[in-house]
């Protein structure tokens, strides 16, 4: 049979991932919550532009605020990520999956691909919609899509929460399952993350979690917001949350490869 | 439509005998006809208490969430009790070490009830239970009491054990004076988990997906603080910023550990307030599942 | 005894289950048809109360079946056989359930007995075959001992032993006066096990009688005639003959003759008649699965267009006998009749299919032959 073929498989796997109703639904949060949110913050941050001291308008980051969402949003991409990769493990389909696909590296970077594809497109989505509505609301403090980098931190919100997702997915490969990786992975980038990158002391290495790293692709204003410094640049943030998904993907990959599903 | 019937119809169906049985299975069912000799009681809640015992008991699921509770619970709180000296408890009680791991810990026993109906759910046994027992609602309380008085008991007892260690090893005089009652508030801590986990229980129930319940709960417990201090930053949203920064999860467990009065704040709800408010969200939550978990098709 | 009156269950704008009114007597195996898709399982689940009705009302001995105070001692039901915890062992889940109505605990160990999974009972379920998960489905309708059963494709993904053991056990039960009411989609076992049948399509009530009766109404025997080849005329002077006398006759590729619509002796008597030498008379009746076919053809919910092998293989020629074209059929040279006839009556189905597709959609359905 020609399913084997690598476009066999993520033909496959995109059926799978679009016939799971779990897939609308994290995704659709994911995008409704950031745009959301972002929105509310901005109606705030426009209503209170006027207080600001001429220092804090200096770092405004327009980009960064309309993007605030995505700390919530995030939630619902490792939900998704984990779902993609457990719901194999939990429904038993892993077994029927490995069946049709013996070659365990295709099926696994097949549905990774397929996947990560889908909650790029979607990462995109609510990039730029939280960003064109972000500025709309901003009014006088908004930036232009043809400013300085910010088409860079724009595409770059997409690319996170790519990243988010696939890093996620990783996650589930290695633990096997939705339920501990969940447990896992939210209160990691939602508390330990943040309590990390906020204590002084623990922010010199805190700056190299894939989340804090990643983010910084989003900023347009360097040192902005958060007032913080770092001593990687945008895309070199990005890439060191490349490095973590990529030694997360495959430590997922060797466990497949190596336990009985 | 008929055909050339020589020999009548086949009788297709009374030819069942030309095999034999091939085991001893074929013939096991004792002949019990219309009137079976097994009692027939009728069903109360006890009968369900029983069943969701054996349910709970009988997967690995609770031994793992209610085991790592313990091991978080103890193993920080003793070393944390190993770690301090008398003095520190002068502001503190002694079960406040259990604090530090029942933030962590909280999380299993959330887990432990969102799986407690959504394994149901997703195995399908929910479909034979409630064929088994159609009164539903007997099965839900029986699930409710069971999860409660099992969760109930052994964060308690895990803050208890930090607790009594704290008391053994810091009991001096250096201490401070403790009176009794400060046992009233790692009670009711031990109170406000359980009660996050029937919360969990019920989002469970409303959601019926593990995954996406757990996602829920975490976010219950860990958004607030952070929503909180993103408005806090802007002077409009500050005040609602305060407002969820004083009511959440983590800072009520502290609260009620004897931890924020150490605090300067000025006026921080106590005790009271934050029960009040997660039984508000929890009787919701329970009551919302009572609603819906009767009416929907399984 | 399970009566239906006017139950619908729509979802959304799909109609799963229209109108339908029937009722399931005890004392028989009652065996519930359909396609795919016809709105069996939701049937069933609206019986035992998992799905509400949108309109219309089911009752058990006279009662909704949320209304009996006992349900589990009423009505035993298995509806999927993988509605297990795998993390629990079989007689922990069996406990459990059994538990829920107070059934005693020596109950579980005798419906283990029963389904014979005793040396399995304290294994965890996730390593049970779809085989074993049947049986502990079996034995978890059975712990009630009730005078109600219902069984959703009870035997699938058992071995013929297992089938066998199956078919004795619900005739056994509705021997004992119980009401037993059984959907599956293997034909050939429904026509072993059931005295009466349901069939239904798209929802709707199809056929409601006794499995006999079924047959004989929604399906057409005939009687294969052979003349000698020693006679080069005789096949044609045969058929002139029985077309004479009012029967309908096909020529089957072999030169035999399939003639419907005369009695044996009538058909013995032409052939003598006209001073033609047989060499076969041979009577053919129709299968439940043909009856079926029939009656369901256009009621079939996932139509075999879907059939995606359509698009992946060559079609096939049809192993059956090419006379589905009634006016005009196959010429065929009548070299190797001595050769064992094409398996009829009871053998291999006897589907009328318009179309190769369609033809082998059946023929996946029922793979199994049971005699």
């Amino acid at each position: 049979m020609t399913v084997s073929s690598f476009p066999g498989i993520l033909n496959s796997e995109w059926t799978k991932i679009r016939t799971v109703a779990s897939t609308t639904w994290t995704l659709a949060s994911a995008l409704v919550v950031t745009v959301g949110s972002s929105a509310a913050l901005c109606a705030v941050v426009s209503a209170t532009l006027d207080d600001m001291t001429p220092q804090e308008r200096l770092t405004f980051d327009p980009t960064m605020a309309s993007f605030v969402g995505m700390t919530f949003g995030q939630l619902a991409m490792i939900v998704f990520g984990v779902l993609v990769v457990g719901t194999e493990y939990s429904s038993g389909m892993i077994r029927t999956s490995l069946a049709a696909v013996p070659r365990r590296v295709s099926f696994f970077f097949g549905k990774l691909t397929v996947a990560t594809a889908l909650a790029l497109v979607v990462g995109l989505a609510t990039s730029f919609l939280s960003f064109f509505l972000g500025q709309v609301i901003l009014g006088d403090a908004s930036v232009g899509i043809g400013g300085d980098n910010v088409l860079r931190a724009v595409i770059g919100g997409g690319l996170y929460m790519a990243m988010i997702a696939l890093f996620s997915m990783g996650v589930a490969a290695i633990l096997r399952g939705s339920v501990l990786a969940i447990c896992m992975l939210i209160p990691f980038f939602l508390v330990i993350s943040n309590i990390l990158g906020g204590v002084p002391a623990t922010r010199k290495w805190a700056q190299y979690l894939p989340d804090q790293a990643g983010a910084k692709i989003m900023q347009v204003v360097p040192g902005g917001m958060d007032g913080s410094t770092t001593t990687y640049g945008p895309w070199g943030g990005f890439g060191i949350m490349v490095l973590w998904t990529a030694a997360v993907v495959l430590g997922g990959y060797l466990v497949l490869k190596k336990r009985d599903a | 439509m008929t055909g050339p019937t020589p020999s009548g119809p086949v009788p297709a169906a009374a030819t069942p005998g030309a095999t034999t049985p091939g085991g001893a299975t074929g013939t096991a069912v004792r002949p019990a006809g219309y009137s079976s000799p097994l009692p027939t009681p009728r069903p109360h809640l006890g009968h369900a208490l029983a069943s969701e015992w054996t349910k709970l008991v009988s997967v690995r699921s609770t031994l793992w969430t209610l085991g790592s509770l313990v091991v978080v619970v103890v193993g920080i709180g003793l070393l944390f009790v190993a770690q301090s000296s008398d003095r520190d408890y002068i502001g503190l009680t002694f079960a406040t070490p259990a604090l530090f791991g029942l933030l962590v810990g909280q999380i299993a026993v959330m887990v432990l009830g969102v799986l407690t109906i959504t394994s149901e759910h997703a195995t399908g046994l929910v479909r034979t239970t409630f064929t088994a027992a159609p009164e539903r609602h007997r099965v839900l309380t029986a699930k409710y009491l069971v999860f409660s008085a099992t969760a109930f008991t052994v964060v308690s007892a895990a803050v208890f054990v930090v607790g009594l260690a704290g008391q053994i090893v810091h009991g001096g005089s250096a201490a401070g004076a403790h009176p009794a009652n400060e046992w009233s508030g790692a009670l009711l801590g031990s109170l406000y988990v359980t009660l996050l986990g029937i919360l969990a229980l019920a989002v469970g129930a409303l959601i019926r997906h593990s995954a996406g319940a757990i996602a829920v709960m975490l976010g219950f417990v860990t958004l607030p603080p952070v929503i909180g201090a993103m408005l806090n930053i802007w002077e409009a949203a500050a005040p609602t910023g305060q407002v969820i920064l004083e009511h959440n999860a983590p800072v009520a467990l502290m609260t009620l550990f004897g931890m924020q009065e150490s605090d300067v704040s000025l006026d921080m709800p106590g005790p009271g307030i934050h029960m009040l408010v997660i039984l508000v969200v929890t009787g919701a939550a329970v009551i919302a599942s009572y609603l819906t978990v009767g009416r929907r098709d399984v | 005894m399970i009566e239906a009156v006017g139950l619908t269950k729509r979802f959304g704008a799909k109609t799963a289950v229209d109108q339908l009114s029937f009722q399931v007597k005890p004392g028989h195996v009652t065996g519930f048809l359909g396609p795919n898709g016809s709105g069996k399982s939701t049937t069933m689940r609206m019986i035992v109360g998992l799905d509400r009705p949108t309109s219309g009302h089911v009752t058990i001995n006279g009662r909704p079946f949320r209304d009996l105070p006992n349900a589990q001692r009423h009505v035993g039901a298995l509806l999927d056989a993988k509605a297990v915890h795998g993390g629990r062992r079989a007689r922990t889940h069996l406990l459990a359930v059994a538990q829920l109505s107070g059934i005693p605990e020596k109950r579980v160990d005798e419906v283990l007995a029963v389904v014979g999974l005793q040396d399995t009972a304290r294994q965890r379920t996730k390593g049970f075959s779809l085989g074993m998960g049947q049986r502990l489905g079996i034995a978890t309708a059975l712990l009630g001992d009730p005078q109600v059963l219902l069984f959703d494709e009870p035997v699938n993904g058992l071995d013929p032993e297992g089938i066998l053991w199956v078919r004795n056990l619900m005739r056994q039960l509705a021997a004992e006066g119980r009401t037993v009411f059984v959907s599956s989609h293997l034909m050939s076992e429904m026509a072993l096990t059931a005295d009466h049948l349901i069939v239904i399509g798209r929802g709707r009530l199809l056929a409601e009688m006794g499995t006999q009766e079924f047959i004989t109404h929604n399906s057409a025997g005939f009687a294969r005639v052979r003349a000698a080849d020693t006679h080069p005329d005789g096949r044609d002077t045969m058929a002139a003959a029985l077309t004479g006398a009012g029967a309908r006759v096909l020529k089957e590729p072999d030169g035999a003759l399939r003639v419907t619509g005369l009695e044996l002796p009538h058909i013995a008597d032409l052939a003598h008649g006209a001073g033609v030498r047989l060499w076969e008379l041979s009577p053919h009746r129709a299968s439940l699965e043909e009856a079926y076919m029939r009656l369901t053809q256009s009621s079939v919910e996932y139509a075999s267009t879907e059939d995606p092998r359509a698009e992946l293989w060559e079609p096939e020629p049809p192993s059956v006998p090419a006379w589905e074209d009634e006016e005009e059929a196959p010429q065929a040279p009548a070299a190797a009749f001595y050769a064992p006839p094409p398996p009829a009556a009871g053998g291999q189905p006897f589907l009328m299919p318009g179309s190769p597709g369609e033809l082998a959609a059946a023929a996946k359905n029922h793979p199994e032959e049971s005699r």
